[in-house]
């Protein structure tokens, strides 16, 4: 399908120096720029095939607007993104269309993502239909990506509405497979589910990942749900990646101050170990994105902060402990 | 197995649905019922377009006038003991012997004609300008919206004052043309408000990260989520039309002689509520089915696209 | 703990809708004691908003309650409206979902808790206030003197639910009801709610009943937890065997569903097929279709809730000694062959 340019070194997909900022209008005749929501500012990741990296962090961190900005949904407003070798931000709309078969996108609410007025068989083969494939070869691989995401290919011509919360997610999933990616973004793919579903669709993205060796940027903020599926974890805050590394490294040797908190923070379900457990609680709230703190952009909630961390912005790298870290008192400390 | 377990209620599409919930809405059947009525009397009776109708006079030839012109139609059959009665003129005759009922079924199909003509028209251009500015945003939203702005401070009744004198007797369906031209504005406003929040939804989003195209989204995706809006938007258009219409053949810029329509014949006999007052009603009351049954329809529309909740929340 | 306060017996609610009647409730138990908190879990359809709603006399007028509710030594599905009106917000207080419509975006919040603390004693505006000033500093607002006269937009997600959770203990109620009170924050928020939660509780001796969906908030602060599916509970136990010693299918399988903070791997055992339609309920025990251990008995008998082995637990499954017997219940969901 899509021409393979392999990278001579290097990764399927290389972020580098990633901005996304949203201008906001003041108000008035003519609407001018008063500022910016400075979502996503200098965030750097890779990923390979049949990788999972986990993109976690609370709400307003710019995890979602990054999934986005990787597939130019959002266009970047500066900064690099490579997909097998092959610069993004700089092709035009027409020039991105081919690349993006490889490039696909699972949403997170299943009430939304898909068109309530277009049947099920329509929904799963637009992507072809779209990229000019046409007839009957349409309609067998709708019945066999139906199949492969655990749905009964007769009800293909029924809508959406009649079906679960959980099954929207599979159609979701069909249809993103449909011409055969190989690296999808998830954004929150199962955080609108109930609980015993969201694990049938969890065991389906790992099995579809072994199956087809897609590599995933799985964005969420339930940090249980991160640690089960993902291969290498980067945490967010504010618009920046604080810290990241493997699975183990993330969860079993926390070192940045942020990563800590989220993860004591988290609840876990054993009544004697929850009850034991020391959490640190973050004091205040999260500063407004429009106008972050100077500096490291935790320093306000964070009981390390010195002087140093308002003048000079850590750096992600890697400080001798095993993984990048951005922070200047970056120290181990085991907490879940 | 585990997908066929849930189909237990009757798969239905959505259409299916908003057609069984139309057709519950009492006032809705009724505003049915009877504007199609009047649309079948009023346009088999006389005929048109040299169809020739079941009703023996038309409306155009006087004649003698016959018992001051008094309706014929006697509806009460006790109260004078000679039984239901239709007559030569159930609507009786005007002051030049012209039958009443006739003139009055005449000037419903041309006051109909204009309501629809103006209901579709508006529609179509309301949604075309909502669409583009609801999806594009930008330079083209500011400017088309810019424009509605100017148009919706322009009183419709001097502009139709206007049109009307210029281009008096080119007849209704002009009339009907450019009095579209200054409606379409709110349902554009409408028409851009449905667009600028499906655009935000996720399956829009979807569909652009498969690379589809602006036409492909709009046409298939966004206006069949809004078509219910739209509809019940032209809906509620056709009945204000045809109150604008009779304001405005009642202030002398809509149909001109010899043609009529039922606002022109309550303006011409307006003086008459006194001594004759059937010229007045009868094109009133047919003014009034027809406003009514459309807002009814209208309603009942509305209702179907958009159900109250009755999820419940556990 | 002490005395019951609350006891609910076989609460049924219904709610007439176009497509028939939906049973959202059907028939659940519990006691509540003082200063216990309960958890009600449950996902949705389960009913357990529902029944919470109706502790509160909230839900619309068509709905059709039946069953009992005695809050102390009163009946209040035969209360008097006044009644009602004085118990609600005074003994029995609510937190919402969700803190940015739970809140009048038009009146300051220091008004709105004077409010409620007006509608149940008589005193000025201004003793009203200062009580209210009190409230929001016991939950952790700082400068809450001035915070007071802010409007709830200016507050974020986290300051608003401590902001309700002030508005529900401001008349020293004996019973907390929290709605999913954590679902719309994030986890950090979270945990400062929860525990403000736990301090403020301790502080004016309430009871708690808890409702939530969320295993892992149960563990950090439930004594007893009543699961519910399909309206109605079918288990019923002290939190650590909840967890531990889980009798019930569906409960098991819950467990074996969710991923584990604190340890990597392990597959995850989701129990097969969705949660049934309220409307056409399939006969017998509602979890029969999707249960491991599904008997012919539990397809055609709807089963009670009864004692098991342990004291205190109660669980409404036919089947439950094969759950008892079990090493690990969670895998009786387990489907695919050992890999190899």
């Amino acid at each position: 399908m899509s021409d393979e340019m392999r990278p001579t070194n290097g990764h399927m997909l290389e972020v580098e120096n990633l901005v996304k900022e949203f201008p906001v209008k003041g108000g008035g005749l003519i609407r001018r720029t008063v500022g910016a929501v400075q979502a996503v500012s200098d965030v750097s990741f890779h990923l390979d095939p049949g990788e999972t990296l986990g993109l976690v962090g609370e709400s307003g961190c710019g995890k979602s607007t990054t999934g986005r900005a990787v597939l130019q949904l959002h266009k970047p407003t500066s900064g690099s993104v490579r997909f097998n070798g092959r610069e993004l931000t700089t092709l035009s709309q027409k020039e991105m269309r081919p690349i993006r078969r490889d490039l696909q996108i699972v949403f997170q609410d299943p009430y939304a993502s898909l068109n309530p007025k277009m049947p099920i068989n329509d929904i799963v083969g637009e992507p072809m239909r779209v990229h000019g494939v046409r007839g009957p070869q349409v309609m067998d691989r709708v019945a066999d990506l139906l199949k492969r995401v655990g749905l009964a290919p007769e009800h293909g011509n029924r809508y959406p509405h009649e079906f679960s919360g959980g099954q929207r997610q599979r159609i979701g999933i069909a249809r993103a497979l449909a011409l055969d990616p190989k690296l999808i973004v998830l954004d929150e793919p199962v955080s609108a589910l109930d609980v015993s579903v969201q694990a049938g669709v969890v065991n389906l993205l790992e099995e579809l990942q072994a199956q087809l060796g897609l590599a995933y940027l799985f964005i969420a903020h339930d940090l249980s749900v991160v640690r089960h599926i993902s291969d290498r974890v980067a945490v967010m805050y504010l618009g920046r990646i604080v810290e990241i590394g493997t699975r183990a490294e993330i969860y079993e040797q926390p070192s940045h101050p942020y990563t800590q908190a989220l993860l004591s923070s988290a609840p876990i379900a054993d009544p004697v170990k929850e009850r034991a457990r020391e959490r640190i609680v973050l004091e205040g709230d999260v500063p407004s994105p429009i106008d972050p703190p100077s500096g490291c952009r935790f320093r306000t909630r964070c009981w390390k902060a010195q002087d140093i961390c308002a003048t000079e912005t850590p750096e992600l790298v890697d400080r001798g402990l095993g993984h990048p870290v951005a922070c200047h008192f970056a120290e181990v400390r085991e907490v879940v | 197995m585990r997908a066929g377990a849930e189909f237990t209620i009757q798969a239905r599409t959505q259409g299916q649905m908003v057609r069984t919930r139309f057709f519950r809405h009492r006032g809705a059947m009724i505003g049915l019922g009877a504007l199609i009525s009047v649309v079948f009397i009023s346009y088999t009776s006389i005929g048109f377009w040299g169809i020739p109708g079941w009703w023996g006079l038309d409306f155009s030839s006087t004649g003698v006038v016959v018992n001051e012109g008094k309706p014929t139609l006697d509806l009460i059959p006790w109260l004078d003991g000679d039984g239901l009665a239709i007559g030569p003129h159930p609507f009786g005759q005007d002051t030049i012997g012209r039958d009443y009922f006739a003139l009055t079924m005449r000037g419903t199909q041309i006051s109909l004609m204009v309501a629809f003509v103006i209901g579709i028209l508006s529609t179509l251009l309301g949604t075309v300008a909502g669409a583009i500015s609801g999806y594009y945003g930008g330079t083209s939203e500011a400017v088309i919206m810019r424009f509605t702005d100017l148009l919706l401070t322009i009183p419709i009744l001097i502009v139709a004052a206007v049109v009307g004198n210029g281009f008096g007797d080119t007849g209704p369906f002009f009339l009907a043309v450019v009095l579209s031209l200054l409606i379409w504005t709110s349902l554009a406003r409408l028409v851009r408000g449905e667009f600028l929040s499906l655009r935000e939804k996720e399956f829009v989003e979807a569909a652009r990260a498969m690379g589809a195209s602006s036409t492909r989204i709009i046409f298939r995706h966004m206006l069949p989520n809004a078509i219910g809006t739209i509809i019940v938007s032209a809906t509620l258009t056709i009945a204000a039309a045809i109150l604008i219409e009779a304001a405005l053949s009642y202030l002398g810029y809509g149909v001109r002689p010899p043609d009529t329509s039922l606002g022109l014949l309550i303006s011409t006999y307006q003086t008459a509520f006194s001594t004759r007052p059937w010229l007045f009603w009868y094109p009133g009351i047919f003014i009034i089915i027809i406003a009514l049954s459309v807002n009814f329809i209208g309603d009942g529309l509305r209702d179907a696209f958009d159900p109250r909740q009755t999820r419940v929340r556990a | 703990m002490d005395t019951e306060i609350l006891s609910v017996s076989d609460l049924t609610v219904g709610f007439p809708t176009e497509d028939g009647l939906v049973t959202a409730v059907r028939g659940v138990t519990y006691t509540l004691k003082e200063r216990e908190v309960l958890a009600i879990v449950g996902e949705s359809g389960s009913g357990k908003s529902v029944s919470a709603m109706a502790l509160m006399g909230l839900l619309p007028k068509t709905a059709q309650i039946a069953g009992s509710i005695r809050y102390r030594d009163e009946e209040v599905l035969e209360m008097s409206p006044k009644r009602y009106r004085e118990i609600r917000g005074q003994n029995i207080a609510m937190i919402f979902q969700d803190p940015m419509t739970s809140m009048n975006p038009v009146y300051m919040v220091g008004d709105q808790l004077a409010e409620a603390y007006r509608s149940h004693h008589r005193v000025e505006r201004k003793v009203a206030l200062g009580k209210a000033v009190e409230m929001l500093d016991r939950v952790g607002i700082p400068q809450a003197k001035d915070r007071a006269r802010s409007y709830p937009h200016e507050f974020s997600g986290g300051m608003r639910q401590r902001a309700m959770i002030a508005m529900a203990i401001i008349n020293s109620p004996d019973i907390i009801i929290a709605d999913e009170p954590t679902t719309a924050l994030d986890v950090t928020v979270q945990a400062q709610i929860l525990e403000t939660l736990i301090e403020v509780k301790d502080s004016v001796d309430a009871a708690v009943i808890l409702i939530t969906h969320d295993l892992g908030v149960v563990a950090g602060m439930a004594h007893r937890v009543l699961v519910m599916y399909a309206g109605r509970g079918v288990e019923r136990a002290e939190v650590g065997d909840i967890y531990t010693r889980p009798r019930m299918p569906y409960t098991a399988g819950l467990l074996g569903s969710i991923p584990a903070l604190d340890s990597a791997g392990g597959k995850l055992h989701p129990i097969g097929g969705a949660p049934p339609s309220l409307i056409r309920l399939p006969p017998g025990c509602p979890f029969s279709p999707r249960c491991p251990l599904v008997s012919e008995l539990c397809q055609s008998e709807e089963p009670s809730l009864r004692a098991t082995d342990l004291p205190h637990h109660e669980v409404a499954c036919h089947n439950w000694e094969q759950v008892a017997a079990a090493d690990d219940p969670t895998l009786l969901f387990r489907t695919e062959a050992v890999e190899a």
